[in-house]
């Protein structure tokens, strides 16, 4: 029983960590209609700087706020790639995740790097007033809050005019163009965004498992797409409201997925492959539910804002 | 008043290669403040490439664009959007269906004004979205909540028009807008447009298919083809002109270019 419970813990903390990348991801795949592969890069990144941050005794608070705005910084590189460069959606991510690879090489300066012993959020400021006898759930309780914080600001967002303008670049930019705005830019914002959310996981993750790995990158945006999609598949037919709520669940989902499947005997060199398929079975089932349901248009859907 | 000049215009598309298309050589138009035109013409003469000229979606290779006496070409088609609105033949490229009509409107609405963290929402302009939408009379005061794309494309046609000139705009400018829609309408739609254009008097230049439209609503009645006027009427010379008169001459230019089919513009006009 024990197992199984630290299991769940573990699936939970992972899938809440992980959701706030998937929340970036939903932003740029779902609300921009942007597949933006630099999640690869900036999820890492996060990662790098809070290592290196929190080692030289940086408040780990202050570092999980610069990981987001670097995350930020490297969104918009691939946002002026996209506008101003006028290339590809597609390369402009690549292009930015294979530089910021030696980017983040170069903020590490090395390829794993342990922060045993530094301060995180986990173990330092507002956490330490919980009482003891929490203290095994503390990790699980702040990877909570901050899933749920990110998702509440990401939700005010979606409802502000700055907000509503990135909803319609994703679903008709002519009509941005039509509202005297320059629809690039609202494009670029949603990445910087975006980007942020991704490298803020990143740092959070490594603050939790205490090292930064210049792999962890690799394939993330895989498990933002997955959350995404698997949320939106499995949960859009239950009162859960928001978008938002089903990409955290579908990541805590996936991850639960995941665990199962290494439990259940695979061997962990396959674990890129078992995600790839769970991808799969993800997409294909997410087309045949919307054959099913005549598409995603069709009926008039009252009142169910979701974003 | 000229609200818009099109001075000496020359559109080349794919200039210096085998593909080289002259739509437009020294072409010129002026606009009065005021006017609703009504343009015409066989498929190629350059009605949408005249519009995309206007809107800014395309810049003249030769020439200028003046608006209000201020030269625009070259302006990118966003700024354009400061004085001038569109509604295009295909009714999802004027409202953003994922999102519902409240928030369509709400955005409409906020043009001109800066995009920032201010609620997207505000709840004391929902009495007059209501009245608005009464005015399209196709019931869209009640469905505030529904999403855009789950409409008739009719109704987001409506909705386009109502977006494009909820904030005040100088000139309309309508591409074929109701070639989308059944007859029925088709018929609904232009009404609506013409009222609103005369109510908020504002400047509008609509292309249609339609001669029959084309000779009913306006005040001036052009014809290209290509790339020429062929025909500029005034409101009375308008009135006087019949549908058929505009297939005989349709057909006239047709027999000087066989190459190209009119069918649907004869069909249309029966
Ligand atoms: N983007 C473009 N590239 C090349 N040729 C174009 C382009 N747009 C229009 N044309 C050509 O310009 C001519 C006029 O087209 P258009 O303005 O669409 O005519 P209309 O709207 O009157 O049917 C046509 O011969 C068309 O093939
Ligand atoms: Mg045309």
């Amino acid at each position: 029983m024990d197992i199984v419970l630290e299991i769940s813990k573990g699936i939970l903390e992972q899938g809440l960590i992980y959701g706030i990348m998937a929340l970036g991801v939903y932003i740029s795949y779902q609300v921009l209609d942007f597949p933006d592969l630099s999640v690869d890069g900036t999820f890492p990144l996060g990662a790098a700087i809070t290592a290196i941050l929190t080692l030289r005794q940086v408040n780990p608070w202050l570092a999980s706020l610069l990981s987001f705005f670097a995350g930020g910084l490297a969104g918009l590189v691939t946002g002026l790639l996209h506008v101003k460069l006028k290339i590809k959606d597609l390369l402009s991510g690549i292009l930015t995740m294979t530089a910021l690879w030696s980017v983040n090489l170069a903020i590490a300066k090395t390829s794993l790097l342990s922060t045993y012993g530094a301060r995180t959020i986990f173990n330092s400021g507002p956490i330490l007033l919980l009482p003891a006898g929490l203290t095994p759930w503390r990790t699980l309780i702040l990877a909570f809050h901050l899933a749920l914080f990110m998702k509440y600001v990401l939700d005010w967002y979606l409802t502000t005019r700055s907000g509503l303008l990135l909803r319609a670049v994703g679903d008709n930019p002519q009509l941005v163009i039509s509202l005297a705005q320059n629809p690039g830019y609202i494009k670029i914002l949603g990445l910087i965004i975006s980007n942020g959310f991704a490298a803020l996981s990143g740092s959070i993750l490594c603050q939790q498992q205490r090292f930064f790995d210049v792999n962890m990158g690799a394939g993330i945006i895989v498990i933002g797409l997955a959350s995404v999609i698997i949320g939106m598949t499995v949960f859009k037919n239950l009162p859960l409201g928001k978008y938002t709520s089903m990409v955290l669940l579908g990541s805590i989902l996936y991850k639960a997925a995941l665990a199962i499947a290494l439990n259940l005997g695979f061997d962990p060199n396959y674990l890129k492959l078992i995600m790839a398929i769970l991808f799969t079975v993800a997409l294909v089932s997410n087309r045949v539910l919307e054959k099913k349901e005549g598409g995603p248009k069709g009926r008039e859907s009252i009142a169910i804002n979701k974003y | 008043m000229n609200l818009l000049q099109l001075i000496n215009i020359e559109v080349v598309f794919e200039q210096n290669t085998n593909n080289e298309t002259v739509v437009f050589a020294d072409f010129n138009l002026e606009i009065k403040k005021g006017q609703f035109i009504s343009l015409v013409g066989s498929n190629g003469s350059g009605k949408t490439t005249l519009l995309n000229l206007i809107a800014g979606n395309i810049i003249p290779t030769k020439g200028s664009v003046v608006f209000a006496q201020r030269d625009i070409t070259g302006l990118k088609e966003h700024q354009h959007s400061h004085f001038m609105g569109r509604v295009f033949q295909d009714p999802a490229l004027g409202t953003s269906p994922s999102m519902t009509i409240l928030e369509n409107l709400a955005l409409a609405e906020a043009k001109g004004h800066s995009f920032g963290l201010q609620r997207g929402i505000n709840k004391k302009r929902l009495d007059y979205y209501k009245t608005r939408l009464e005015q399209l009379q196709l019931g869209l005061e009640n469905k505030l909540q529904v999403q855009v794309g789950s409409l008739s494309s009719g109704q987001r046609q409506a909705l386009a028009l109502l977006i494009c000139t909820l904030t005040p705009i100088k000139l309309l400018i309508l591409d074929e807008h109701t070639a989308a829609l059944d007859p029925k309408t088709s018929e609904t739609i232009m009404e609506l447009t013409d009222k609103i254009i005369k109510k908020q008097g504002v400047t509008a230049l609509m292309v249609t298919h339609n001669l029959r439209y084309a000779l009913e609503y306006g005040d001036r009645l052009l014809m290209l083809d290509k790339g020429k006027t062929v025909i500029d009427a005034n409101n009375a010379e308008k009135d006087k002109l019949r549908v058929q008169d505009l297939v005989q001459m349709f057909s006239e230019f047709m027999e000087e270019r066989p190459a190209i089919s009119n069918l649907k513009v004869i069909h249309l006009a029966t």
